[in-house]
C-alpha cells in the first residue's frame, strides 16, 4: 500500500531539514544536496509499505541520505564551486542566530568538506545527528571502535587544520 | 594519549581533551541543520505524481496492459507482414513487365531482320543459305 498524499507530506515536512543538511554537509554543493534529498523522499515514498514506525523512518532516511550523498560524491557530478557560494550566502541569512559567527562556522564548513569521505560522515552523524557511536556503527554496518578511529582522526585533522588556518579560534596544539 | 579505540566522549581526551572539546562545541554550533530550500515539499510532491502522458497506461490493470501490449506488438507485426507481401508482389509484377517487353523487343528484331533477308534474297544476294 503506497503512502497517502497528506502523510507523505507531513513526512517531507517533519524530515527535510535532517536529510537535506545530511546531504549537503557530505556533498558541500546546495543544488546537488536538494536533488539527493528529492530522491531520498521518492525512494521513501517507494518503499513506504515498509517502514513500520517513525523511528524506522528516521534511521532510513538518515542512512538512504548518506548513501545518495556519498554516490553523488563519487560520480563527481557536482557543478563547480557555485555551489558553495549560494551555500555561503545561504549561511548568513541565518547569521543572527548563530552563536560562534558566521565565519566561524563557514569556516568550520569549508574544513568538513576536506575530511575523506568516512571522516567527514562520521562526523557529520555525529555532531550534526547527534548520533552516539554505536549509533553510527549500527548505520554504517562497521564496528564501535572503527567509528571512533574515524571521529577521532576527523576531529584531529580539523583540529590540525584550524590551528595553522583558524588561529583566532584555535590553539596550536603539540 | 588515548589510543583511537578508547575514543568515547570529548572529555575523555587527556592531552588533546580542551582542544577537542573545544572543536566539538564549535561543530555542534556549526553543523546544525540547516533549513531546505523553499518549496522543497511541493517539488517532491509534484514528483511523485505521474506524467499526464503515461498516466492512463500505468494506471491499467496489469492483465489489460499485457493485452493491449499484445495486440500493439500483434498490429505492428501484422503490418510488417504486409508491406513485405506488397514489396514482393510489386517486384514480380515489374520482372513480368520486363520480361514482356523483352519479348516484344525481340520480335520487332525477328521480323526486321526477316523483312531485310528477303529484300537481298530479291535482289540475288544469298546471305546465310
Amino acid at each position: 500500500m503506497a503512502i497517502a498524499d497528506d502523510q507523505f507530506r507531513e513526512l517531507i515536512e517533519t524530515h527535510q531539514r535532517m536529510v537535506f543538511s545530511i546531504a549537503l554537509r557530505i556533498i558541500g554543493d546546495y543544488a546537488t544536496a536538494e536533488e539527493i534529498a528529492q530522491d531520498v523522499f521518492l525512494e521513501l515514498h517507494r518503499s513506504g509499505e515498509r517502514l513500520a514506525n517513525e523511528d524506522h523512518v528516521r534511521y532510513w532516511l538518515r542512512r538512504t541520505a548518506k548513501h545518495r550523498a556519498i554516490d553523488a560524491l563519487r560520480r563527481k557530478v557536482i557543478r563547480p564551486e557555485s555551489g558553495a557560494e549560494e551555500w555561503i550566502e545561504e549561511q548568513h541569512v541565518r547569521a543572527d542566530t548563530s552563536a560562534i559567527g558566521i565565519g566561524m562556522e563557514a569556516r568550520l564548513e569549508s574544513l568538513l568538506r576536506t575530511l575523506p569521505e568516512s571522516l567527514r560522515v562520521a562526523i557529520v552523524l555525529r555532531y550534526q545527528e547527534e548520533m552516539l557511536p554505536d549509533e553510527i556503527a549500527g548505520m554504517l554496518g562497521q564496528s564501535v571502535a572503527s567509528v571512533k578511529s574515524q571521529l577521532h582522526r576527523g576531529l584531529t585533522l580539523m583540529r590540525r587544520k584550524a590551528a595553522i588556518t583558524m588561529k583566532e579560534y584555535f590553539r596550536e596544539t603539540a | 594519549m588515548k589510543q583511537p579505540e578508547e575514543f568515547d566522549q570529548p572529555d575523555e581526551m587527556s592531552e588533546q581533551g580542551e582542544s577537542f572539546a573545544e572543536l566539538e562545541e564549535y561543530l555542534t554550533q556549526a553543523l546544525r541543520r540547516v533549513d531546505a530550500p523553499k518549496g522543497f515539499a511541493d517539488r517532491v510532491m509534484a514528483r511523485t505524481r505521474p506524467a499526464p502522458g503515461r498516466a492512463k497506461i500505468l494506471m491499467m490493470p496489469s492483465r489489460t496492459r499485457a493485452w493491449v501490449s499484445g495486440v500493439v506488438a500483434a498490429t505492428l507485426l501484422a503490418g510488417v507482414f504486409a508491406g513485405d507481401r506488397v514489396h514482393a508482389r510489386r517486384e514480380r509484377q515489374r520482372a513480368e513487365e520486363a520480361q514482356r517487353q523483352f519479348e516484344a523487343g525481340m520480335r520487332i528484331t525477328d521480323a526486321a531482320l526477316e523483312h531485310t533477308r528477303e529484300q537481298l534474297h530479291r535482289a540475288g544476294v544469298l546471305v546465310g543459305d
